[in-house]
């Protein structure tokens, strides 16, 4: 019997949105999730927890990020934002049951 | 009741940020309700103005928004001069197939208690009501 052992490291790609992820700043963070992807880093994690107001525009970006990166076998994660406010967009769009969320970014990182 | 309020905004995303603070303006009689309400109406005329700025303009004309408190509701008015408004497939809500966008006008029907359109002549109008 042979026994080999080794190690396997995850590598997970961090992105801090705060304050309005509307129409104007859902452009940035659309090639900025797009940039990490092109970097073949398919594993996202997204900190919403201080983001105050999502709209439409903004969750279309999450959602094309989430879309790439599951396409390239990863996935694209949220810290859930601490503004009900901000967590209205993805309630109303069920967007809650398909993004995974994790109230914390540590706490989101150990779901991979 | 409240006299009618309203607040002109170039056609631009940047100016759209000029809705929260004129909302708090117009609901700021409700008091302690306004905080409870604002953050739902917020969003429901927020997608109305950018849906207009995505798909009824050119980058240099104007989008008029009218605001009234009545006794059991707020009401909204958005008008602009844009081409006229045509319900392309919109998005449904399905967690196992996800679209990237078209959500907009679901997030209003959601958030309103009604939505009307009408076309008159060269100018698209928009009221949207609240309950209370």
């Amino acid at each position: 019997m042979t026994i080999v052992s080794g190690t396997y490291e995850i590598v997970v790609a961090t992105v801090v949105v705060t304050g309005r992820l509307d129409a104007l700043e859902a452009r940035s963070l659309r090639t900025s999730l797009q940039d990490h992807i092109a970097d073949g880093m398919t594993r996202i994690a997204v900190d919403l927890s201080d983001v105050t107001f999502v709209d439409s525009a903004g969750l279309a970006a999450l959602v094309k990020g989430m879309k790439d990166t599951r396409q390239a076998g990863g996935d694209l994660r949220l810290v859930s934002p601490s503004s009900p406010d901000a967590r209205r967009v993805f309630q109303l769009t069920r967007f809650d049951r398909v993004f995974t969320f994790g109230d914390t970014l540590e706490g989101l990182l150990r779901t991979w | 009741m409240s006299a009618p309020t309203e607040i002109e905004l170039a056609a631009t995303y940047l100016a759209l940020r000029d809705i929260g603070p004129w909302l708090d303006d117009l609901l700021a009689p409700l008091a302690g309700r306004a905080a409870e309400l604002k953050g739902s109406i917020e969003l429901a005329v927020h997608e109305l103005a950018a849906n207009s700025v995505a798909h009824a303009y050119a980058e240099d004309c104007r989008l008029v928004l009218t605001g009234s408190l009545e006794p059991h509701r707020v009401v909204v008015g958005l008008r602009d001069s844009g081409e006229e408004f045509s319900p392309t497939s919109d998005a449904v809500a399905d967690p196992d197939h996800p679209q990237v966008g078209g959500y907009g006008l679901m997030i209003i029907d959601a958030l309103a208690s009604s939505v009307d359109y009408e076309r008159d002549g060269d100018t698209n109008l928009w009221t949207v009501t609240f309950d209370l």
